[in-house]
């Protein structure tokens, strides 16, 4: 029975070992993300390292009429963390837009434009939402 | 920081805004590098295993293991330390009834983090360190303990005994309602939904623990026969003749009874955790956006659907296994033959899937559990000191989630080929042992490569 135990010990020490290597030699595309990762909640761009670029501006646009939402809604939205967004809303119906993780939310009235402006400081995947539209999703964020 | 620079969403409805479950940030897609590494290396050992590993079963299950110290069991068996943990619970669930009861219906509330995150994320990983902990931690157990005592008949004795076809139906049952309500459900975050919700789920199982005694939680309280399920992977088991021993995880799961639906039950943990993943990609916005169906309609097929082809799937590749492995005679195995003699295989699989899925979700959205349990009721204490916190978004980082997702994934897929390889050694005459293999390998093959695929595209 201890030889089953070091045959799936051995195992995973490789499948460790792999991915691991894997995860180093991806260097280039997930370090960026890593290093800026910790700065505190309360750091300020200050204290980011200098050989990042200045943060870019992303607008992003979105419009939904007739419960339909365009572009359509399986869209991804890929920004650099540290980068600022800009969402421009515009819908037919008054609603609430609510940017999931970081918390944020504006009221949509009918036929004007909204615009929510913030700086993508947390990595991660993040959903953008009308509350009355269903499915109410208007894109995903990812920040990197 | 951002988070907290916006308006917060304060109103009654939908103010945890849960997309897809739980938390409100989701992991970024894998790169596509890890995906491909960890598709090869759960190729290469599959099929690595199928010659290299051992011709005759070597797997003991509920015989092997070795004993820890007597002190030690005497400890964790003793009387004190069995109502310690009652107790514990008891503690930890009326916290969350009285959170749940009394508190505001606000995002600040802890009651639905601590449903979702805390009791059923944090499950997973306490039930593979220690066993079926919530056998030991339920409430319902405990409250059911009492009634008998009132009633003056021993917790097991109910009305009338369980019918050992119903095997784990009404567990199966449970999980799926639950995922349903934790993936599906309109406003599974607002405190009415979740009242309602485990008020039945109370009463049911009180009701059907008097009938038919305490060992109804066993193979019907979805939340114990998920945990024992889990727990099937822990170093820590019981043996044979009683003796708590330290055993290889592989022996933890040979000792899994067969029992009727344990295959429908691991398809709910599997299939549910595959929706999860699978709801977030851009095919399934498409569709769902594109049809006239309802968030929640829509929401329904695709969790059903995704139990249903993990339970198809599976039954086909027993079934193919059961013909080419020539087996023959099986019913002294257990309960109808080969699906269930291989479902423990599927364990290993189904918690790679969930510790892939919630392993950032536990990490970040049950610090937020611990900031609101300082402020229960919402009248502005500091219980625990944390109620000034903040999530703090940097414990991890993007590349040890995605290393930590792709790990999780594979070596699951290794536990289970490892567990079928000695269950098939045993069951087929040793000439069609390959043969009978093949199946569910390339099932398990499947099931890594979509859930690589889920990471990577969800």
């Amino acid at each position: 029975m201890r030889s089953t135990f070091r045959i799936a010990v051995s195992l995973a020490a490789l499948i460790t070992f792999t991915v691991g290597a894997a995860a180093c030699g991806d260097n280039q595309e997930s370090q960026p993300a890593a290093t800026s990762g910790p700065t505190t909640p309360t750091g300020s761009a200050s204290t980011l390292p200098s050989t990042l670029p200045t943060s870019a501006e992303t607008l992003i646009e979105v419009s939904v009429a007739d419960g339909r939402v365009s572009p359509s809604p399986d869209r991804r939205v890929e920004v650099t963390q540290g980068d600022n967004v800009r969402i421009v809303i515009t819908s037919d119906q008054a609603d609430e837009v609510h940017v999931h993780g970081y918390e944020l939310e504006a009221e949509v009235d009918a036929g004007r434009p909204t615009t929510l402006e913030f700086v993508a400081d947390q990595p991660g995947s993040f959903e953008v939402e009308l509350h009355e539209l269903d499915p109410g999703l208007l894109f995903t964020l990812l920040v990197r | 920081m951002s988070p907290v620079a916006g308006t917060r969403p304060g109103q009654t409805e939908d103010w945890l805004v849960l997309a897809h479950g739980i938390g409100s940030r989701q992991d970024l897609p894998i790169p596509f590098s890890y995906a491909l590494v960890g598709a090869v290396v759960a190729l290469v050992v599959s099929f690595a295993a199928l010659g290299w590993l051992w011709r005759e079963p070597r797997l003991t299950g509920r015989a092997a293991g070795r004993p820890v110290p007597a002190p030690v069991q005497g400890l964790l068996d003793s009387a004190g330390f069995r109502w310690a943990l009652r107790v514990l619970g008891l503690l930890l669930v009326g916290f969350v009834v009285m959170a749940a009861a009394f508190g505001p219906d606000l995002e600040t509330n802890p009651t639905a983090t601590w449903v979702y995150v805390l009791f059923w994320v944090g499950l997973v990983p306490v039930s593979i360190l220690f066993g079926p902990v919530w056998r030991q931690l339920n409430p319902l157990r405990t409250i059911h303990r009492g009634i008998a005592a009132l009633l003056g008949t021993r917790p097991e004795q109910g009305l009338r005994p369980l019918p050992a076809r119903i095997g784990y139906w009404p567990a199966a049952v449970s999980l799926f309602a639950f995922t349903w309500l934790e993936l599906v459900a309109p406003d599974r975050t607002t405190l009415p939904v979740l009242r309602t919700f485990f008020a039945v789920y109370f009463v049911v199982h009180l009701m059907a623990a008097v009938v038919y005694g305490s060992h109804w939680f066993d193979r019907g309280d979805g939340f114990e026969a998920y945990s024992t399920l889990l727990g099937h992977l822990s170093p820590l088991g019981r043996r044979f003749d009683g003796r708590l021993v330290i055993r290889s995880p592989f022996n933890s799961l040979d000792a899994l009874a067969p029992a009727a639906s344990l295959v429908a039950t691991i398809a709910v943990m599997l299939g549910s955790t595959a929706y999860d993943g699978f709801s977030n990609s851009p095919v399934w916005i498409r569709f769902s956006t594109d049809s006239d169906l309802s968030t929640r309609q829509s929401g329904t097929l695709g969790l059903l659907g995704f139990v249903l082809l993990v339970l198809v799937t599976y039954s086909v590749a027993t079934w193919l296994a059961g013909v080419l492995g020539r087996q023959r005679g099986l019913e002294s195995e257990g309960w109808r033959g080969l699906p269930t003699a291989f479902a423990h295989s599927i364990i290993p699989i189904a918690a790679g899937y969930l510790i892939a899925h919630y392993f950032s979700l536990v990490v970040f959205e049950g610090q937020h559990a611990l900031i609101y349990a300082s402020d229960p009721l919402g009248r502005g204490w500091n219980l625990f000191g944390t109620a000034e916190r903040g999530v703090d978004f940097t414990v991890v980082s993007v590349t040890t989630i995605a290393v930590v997702q792709v790990l999780a994934i594979v070596i699951g897929h290794i536990c289970g080929v490892v567990s079928a390889h000695d269950r098939a050694v045993r069951l087929f005459p040793r000439r069609q042992a390959v043969a009978g293999q093949l199946p569910l390998l390339f099932l398990m093959i499947g099931y890594t490569v979509g859930g690589l695929l889920l990471l990577f595209a969800g």
